[in-house]
C-alpha cells in the first residue's frame, strides 16, 4: 500500500476531520465580515455577531433537543461545561454518582471534589462497558436517607463506544431528587438526546467532534425541568446585560457566559450543524457510521491475534471502537499505521483510565478506531487491510 | 413612518436575537409587527444598560396594537423580556 499518500482518519472521537467546507468559510466570514463583539455593542458588526451566536444556539438547541435556545450556555469544550456543572451545583457533604466509563474530564474535578468533603460513588460497568442500572438505583438511592444530588453519565464511552440508556437513568435519578450530568462529548450533534424529555437534567457538549464545528466550542444546556439557579457560576464577568450591578446576571444564558464568546468557533460551529442538517440530518449520518463501526468490528475480531472490546454486535453503541493486536504495542502499532498506510488513530488510554479497568486494558491501553461522517467503506477495508498485514508480521513490542 | 417608535426590553441580548430573528420571519404568525423591528443600542432615557433593544415602528393607527402584536408574538415564541417601552 506504500507510496499512496492518501489519509485514512479514523480519529474522530479525538474531532472530527475533515470539516464540511462551511466551517473554515464560517470562521473566515465571521472575522472578516462581522468581527464584532456579540452581544455587546449596538453598532451593525457587533450586532451581526450577535447573530451569528444566535444562530448557533438555535442550532445547538435542535440539536441536544432543548425547546428554549437561552437554556443552551456556550463554553471552551465539554470539560470547562463539566466543571461548571460539577462545581456549580455539589457542595461538601452531598453525594455523588457516577458510571465506571467516565472519561477524566469528569473523573478528575470528581477526584478533587472527593477530597472538599463530597462523597464520590461509582457505578459498576460490564466488561463491554454496559451500565450496572441495579447498582445504579443503589448508589443514588444512598444510605441514611440521604440520597445523591447528582448522577453523572457518560452517554458515549470515548474509548469502546458502549452508549448508556439515558432514558431509564434519567428514571433512577428523578425516583431519588438527582439532577443528572450527561457527558455527551462522543454523541452531542449525531444521537438524539433528547434533553427536555430526561427531566431535571443537564448535558455537557462539544462542538468539535460529532458537531463539525472547531474547537473551542462547546457547552451547557439544561433540560427544561432542570433548576439553574442552584448551579452557582463558576466564571464571573461582563456579560454586556446588567450592566449597572456587579452581581453575575441570574437569568441564562448570561448566568453561565461571562466573557466575550467565542464568535469564530460558534460560526463554525454553526456551519457544522448546518451541514449535518443539509446531508441527510443526524440519524442518517448515525446510521452510516454505525455501520462502519460494525463493519471495523467485525473485519478487526476476524483477524489473528486481534481483541475488540466493548459491546457485542448489535447493541446500542456509537461510532467509537477499541482493539489490541498480538504483539504489537499500541504505540507501535500506532505508528505501523500511520507512516507505512496513512491510517490515522488514537492509542493508549484516552483520558479514561476508569473505563479502561473496566475493559481490563489498564494500563496498557488500546487502539481505537473512530468512523466520521466522510470516512467511506475503501476507508474501512484499508484500515483493516493495514491491520492484517501487520498482524502477519506478528507483532513489534 | 410614524416616528414613534416602540422597544422591547430584554435582560440578556440572546433574547434579544431571538427576538429580531422572529419578527423578521416572513408571515410567520397573524401577530408578527407589521414594520422593520431591528436591533438598536438601548435608548440612555430607558436603561443605563449597554445592552441592545428591538425597535418597532408604532405606527400611525394606535400605539396599543403593534404593542399587543409584539407582545403576542414574544409570548407565542416563549422569548422572556423586560417590558416593552415608547420613546
Amino acid at each position: 500500500m506504500g507510496g499512496d499518500d492518501r489519509i485514512v482518519y479514523l480519529d474522530n472521537a479525538a474531532t472530527s476531520w475533515p470539516k464540511p467546507a462551511g466551517v473554515a468559510d464560517a470562521m473566515a466570514a465571521f472575522l472578516r465580515d462581522s468581527g464584532g463583539n456579540p452581544g455587546r455593542s449596538g453598532h451593525r458588526l457587533s450586532i451581526a455577531a450577535g447573530r451569528v451566536v444566535a444562530e448557533a444556539r438555535d442550532a445547538v438547541a435542535e440539536a441536544l433537543g432543548v425547546g428554549d435556545p437561552l437554556r443552551v450556555a456556550f463554553a471552551a469544550n465539554a470539560t470547562a461545561a463539566i466543571n461548571a456543572a460539577l462545581f456549580g451545583v455539589l457542595r461538601p457533604g452531598d453525594l455523588v454518582v457516577a458510571d465506571g466509563m467516565a472519561h477524566n474530564a469528569v473523573a478528575r474535578p470528581l477526584t478533587e471534589l472527593g477530597r472538599m468533603g463530597v462523597s464520590v460513588k461509582w457505578i459498576r460497568c460490564g466488561r463491554d462497558g454496559s451500565i450496572d442500572l441495579a447498582h445504579a438505583e443503589k448508589l443514588v438511592r444512598g444510605t441514611g436517607g440521604r440520597a445523591a444530588r447528582m448522577l453523572v453519565v457518560t452517554h458515549g464511552s470515548n474509548v469502546c463506544g458502549s452508549l448508556a440508556p439515558l432514558g431509564e437513568l434519567a428514571g433512577v435519578a428523578a425516583r431519588h431528587g438527582a439532577t443528572m450530568l450527561v457527558d455527551a462529548a462522543q454523541t452531542a450533534g449525531i444521537e438524539d438526546l433528547g434533553l427536555d424529555s430526561l427531566g431535571d437534567a443537564m448535558v455537557a457538549f462539544t462542538g468539535h467532534k460529532a458537531m463539525l464545528g472547531p474547537g473551542g466550542t462547546g457547552g451547557l444546556a439544561f433540560s427544561r425541568g432542570a433548576d439553574i439557579g442552584r448551579v452557582r457560576p463558576l466564571v464571573r464577568g461582563g456579560t454586556g446585560s446588567a450592566s449597572d450591578s456587579e452581581d453575575q446576571p441570574a437569568f441564562m444564558p448570561d448566568r453561565l457566559e461571562a466573557g466575550t464568546a467565542n464568535g469564530p468557533g460558534l460560526a463554525g460551529l454553526a456551519a457544522g450543524l448546518g451541514w449535518i442538517a443539509g446531508n441527510g440530518g443526524r440519524g442518517a449520518i448515525r446510521d452510516r457510521e454505525l455501520r462502519l463501526t460494525e463493519a471495523l468490528v467485525s473485519g478487526i475480531a476476524a483477524l489473528p491475534g486481534a481483541a475488540v472490546y466493548g459491546p457485542e454486535p448489535g447493541r446500542p453503541r456509537c461510532a467509537v471502537m477499541s482493539f489490541t493486536l498480538a504483539g504489537w504495542s499500541c504505540s507501535e502499532l500506532a505508528l505501523a499505521l500511520d507512516e507505512r498506510y496513512g491510517v490515522l488513530c488514537r492509542v493508549g488510554l484516552h483520558c479514561a483510565p476508569r473505563a479502561h479497568r473496566v475493559l481490563g486494558t489498564f494500563p496498557d491501553g488500546t487502539a481505537r478506531f473512530a468512523p466520521g461522517p466522510f470516512t467511506t467503506e475503501a476507508d474501512v477495508e484499508r484500515a483493516i487491510g493495514a491491520l492484517a498485514e501487520l498482524a502477519a508480521e506478528g507483532g513489534r513490542a | 413612518m410614524s416616528g414613534r417608535y416602540g422597544y422591547v426590553l430584554f435582560h440578556t441580548s440572546a433574547a434579544a436575537f431571538r427576538a429580531e430573528k422572529a419578527a423578521r420571519e416572513p408571515g410567520a404568525s397573524g401577530n408578527r409587527p407589521s414594520t422593520g423591528a431591528r436591533l438598536v443600542p438601548t435608548p440612555r432615557a430607558l436603561s443605563s444598560d449597554c445592552g441592545v433593544s428591538l425597535r418597532f415602528d408604532l405606527g400611525e393607527a394606535g400605539a396599543g396594537d403593534a404593542e399587543r402584536a409584539m407582545r403576542a408574538l414574544l409570548d407565542a415564541r416563549g422569548i422572556p423580556f423586560d417590558r416593552i417601552a415608547e420613546a
